[in-house]
């Protein structure tokens, strides 16, 4: 696997590696405003664990700080934008994912996977109909059989298996 | 406190009588061990919908099936395509790949199913030959310990597992935030929460595991477009396995090694964070260091695919010690069977010894039924491991992401939950590709609410007063122990670059 923290033949990129710090940071934030009025039980284990990770934060945009003012490395974000056409796929993927959830409660679960499944599988790259639908439809098969049927799980219910209800129960 | 040998041959039989079980989970981990960015952590994510619904030790057994086979399964492609499947198969591939280029691939593949079996039964029955001795460590361990414990598990974690200290420290103080999110024990005020009703009783683990480690490794596998590359599918479809018998008489005369590597597995295995692909390393480098041929190590010698598989499997059980003993997942597989033992409602810990007996020693008791049901299922199997390699990624990564996506809904059956997983697959995904270490922040979500309970009651019990925290002989031994190891991978920084400004100076010199 190629080294993914810097440009061939360029300096590190380290700005990147302040994201999960920045989002531990705006969590910390929001955590103290939250229990800034309640009694000190309440907050002692927010303002603990919270001061923890903002001292540790700290040390380390310290560290990249000195690496960038030394002109060793650069504050830029090539670790998570390689590769634009993966980058493109897991945009579309993610969003075939939210389509997928948003969906549920209106189609109800059988239709919704098998949309999920077809356009997750169309973001990948599969184009050959039988395997494309043949893999969505068994797969939400599978799951209705197992969910529905079998397990009697409270996914939301739709058409197909208002339909498909006498058939298998659930 | 002795053993009860009846409840140890209660479990047996019973464990045993899960063959039905067994069997076809321990097919399903060597598959999953053998797929390189595949791992048996994902593999129980993914059927969580399946082992939540079974009895809880029906559970354990399945899941401990899959686990000990995927160490298991990860040495195949390690020895036929020089791609361990998973991290504590990466030294196999040393001497297992010049092995299989030698044409004694299969003779490898032998040495290191015997290996690992042996490897990992021997380490499973020593542990519960030493399980009435954790159990009391449990006993000493009160709030202001255990408060300790919790810190120095995740210092631990950072400081072996993550590449960059530092950023295993923080990202287990993250974890730690994101498991305190919720109404607290005391007022029920909601902390932090968005405004979300879901996140009234904490953040649901199911969905923070499986989007930082399902989702965020399938948006990291779209990168490829198979799992292993043009040369690697070549020679999965020309593996055999004659001379099998040759290989386990070289696995039989060399037991003495399988033994020791596989305790020392076991005693690495312990120190959460640890894990495999350490022990692994290790024990290859000790083999190596008390051989008599070591000149023959890396050219395809029997005793270099040998040590680092029995000690990958030695780790199995060892890993397993904290979880049980004293709450303390000792790595993200454990964590996993943590999660799912928590749903039945079960808290695991130093009570548990007395209180569920039957869990406490039966996952043990269950490791060693598995291992010896699984020599009886691998050897014939071994011709087919390496194909598992040839499943297209285009395949994979919807199966994946959708399939654990509705296991998300599983543990409260909220659709808020589905959702939730995708934000922690992006936070995962960030995190893979920043060195933040994932299971760090799993761990600390796992570890938070048992942090916040165990702090509170200290300072309860103190009135306020944070001094309680250094109020214990135990609690103050840990906590000079996390000091130092925090301080030592400094010093030793700081001794390497001294060396090398003194070589460079030297040089110039």
């Amino acid at each position: 696997m190629s080294d993914l923290s810097s440009r061939p033949g360029g300096k590190p990129s380290l700005g990147a590696d302040l994201v999960i710090p920045g989002l531990g940071v705006g969590l910390a934030v929001y955590f103290f405003i939250t229990v800034d009025e309640l009694p000190w039980e309440a907050k002692a284990n927010a303002l603990a664990i919270g001061g923890l990770l903002l001292l540790l934060v700290a040390v380390f945009a310290v560290r990249i700080a000195i690496k960038v003012a030394r002109g060793e490395a650069t504050l830029g974000f090539e670790k998570l934008f390689d590769q634009p056409s993966a980058q493109r796929k897991r945009l579309w993927l993610l969003a075939s994912l939210i389509g997928f959830i948003a969906l549920l409660p209106w189609l109800g679960f059988t239709p919704s996977l098998f949309l999920g499944m077809l356009a997750s599988m169309l973001v990948m790259g599969v184009r050959e109909p039988k395997p494309l639908i043949g893999t969505a439809l068994g797969v939400a098969a599978a799951c209705y059989l197992m969910f529905i049927a079998l397990l009697d799980t409270n996914f939301p219910r739709g058409p197909v298996e208002a339909l498909l209800a006498p058939l298998f129960g659930g | 406190m002795g053993w009860d040998w009846q409840l140890l041959l209660d479990l047996t039989l019973q464990s045993f009588g899960y063959w039905w079980v067994i069997i076809p989970a321990t097919i399903l981990g060597i598959v999953v061990g053998a797929l390189p960015g595949f791992n048996a952590q994902n593999t129980l994510i993914i059927l969580l919908p399946l082992t939540l619904t079974m009895e809880v030790s029906l559970a354990l057994t399945f899941m401990i099936a899959v686990y000990c086979a995927s160490h298991l399964g990860g040495g195949i492609p390690s020895i036929l395509l020089n791609i361990p499947g998973n991290g504590g198969a990466a030294a196999t591939c040393i001497d297992g790949y010049p092995m299989t280029k030698k044409g004694l691939g299969q003779q490898a593949l032998v040495l290191s199913f015997v290996a690992s079996v042996w490897g990992g039964l021997i380490a499973t029955l020593l542990t519960i030959a030493a399980l009435p001795i954790l159990a009391q460590i449990g006993l000493y361990m009160r709030s202001v310990e255990m408060v300790v414990v919790i810190l120095f598990g995740l210092t631990l974690i950072a400081v072996i597992a993550a590449r960059d200290m530092l950023k295993g420290l923080i990202a287990g103080a993250f974890g730690l935030l994101i498991g305190i999110i919720g109404t607290d024990h005391i007022y029920s005020t909601p902390r932090a929460t968005f405004g979300f009703l879901e996140l009234y009783d904490g953040v649901p683990l199911v969905p923070v595991l499986i989007g930082l480690f399902a989702i965020s490794e399938a948006l990291i596998m779209i990168e490829e477009e198979m799992i292993v590359g043009e040369g690697g599918r070549a020679h999965s479809h020309a593996v055999r396995w004659e001379d099998t018998v040759d290989g386990l008489k070289m696995s039989l005369a060399r037991w003495w090694q399988i033994t020791w590597t596989g305790l020392v597995g076991l005693i690495i295995g312990i120190i959460p964070g640890a894990g495999a692909s350490i022990a692994s390393f290790v024990a290859y480098q000790q083999s190596r260091l008390f051989s008599k041929t070591p000149h023959l190590y890396g050219k395809g010698h029997p005793e270099g695919v040998i040590a680092p598989e029995s000690a990958n499997n030695g780790v199995t059980s060892g890993t397993l010690v904290p979880m049980m003993a004293i709450g303390v997942p000792g790595g993200s597989t454990a964590a996993v069977m943590m999660i799912v033992v928590q749903y039945h409602g079960i808290v695991l810990g130093p009570r548990l010894f007395s209180e569920r007996p039957d869990l406490a020693y039966g996952v043990f008791v269950a490791m060693a039924v598995c291992y010896i049901l699984m020599i009886l299922t691998i050897l014939p199997l071994a011709r087919y491991m390496s194909r598992v390699v040839l499943i297209p990624v285009k395949y994979l990564v919807p199966l994946i992401t959708v399939l654990t996506i509705v296991a998300a809904f599983a543990e409260r059956e909220y659709v808020f939950d589905m959702g939730l997983a995708l934000i922690f697959g992006v936070i995962g995904y960030i995190a893979h590709k920043t060195q933040f270490h994932v299971t760090s922040i799993l761990i600390g979500v796992i570890l938070g609410p048992l942090f916040e309970q165990y702090l509170l009651r200290s300072l309860r019990l103190s009135q306020g007063d944070p001094l309680i925290l250094l109020s214990s002989t135990i609690g103050n031994v840990l906590w000079v122990l996390l000091v130092v190891s925090l301080l030592l991978p400094l010093w030793r920084d700081w001794q390497q670059r001294k060396q090398e400004a003194d070589a460079k100076f030297g040089g110039e010199a």
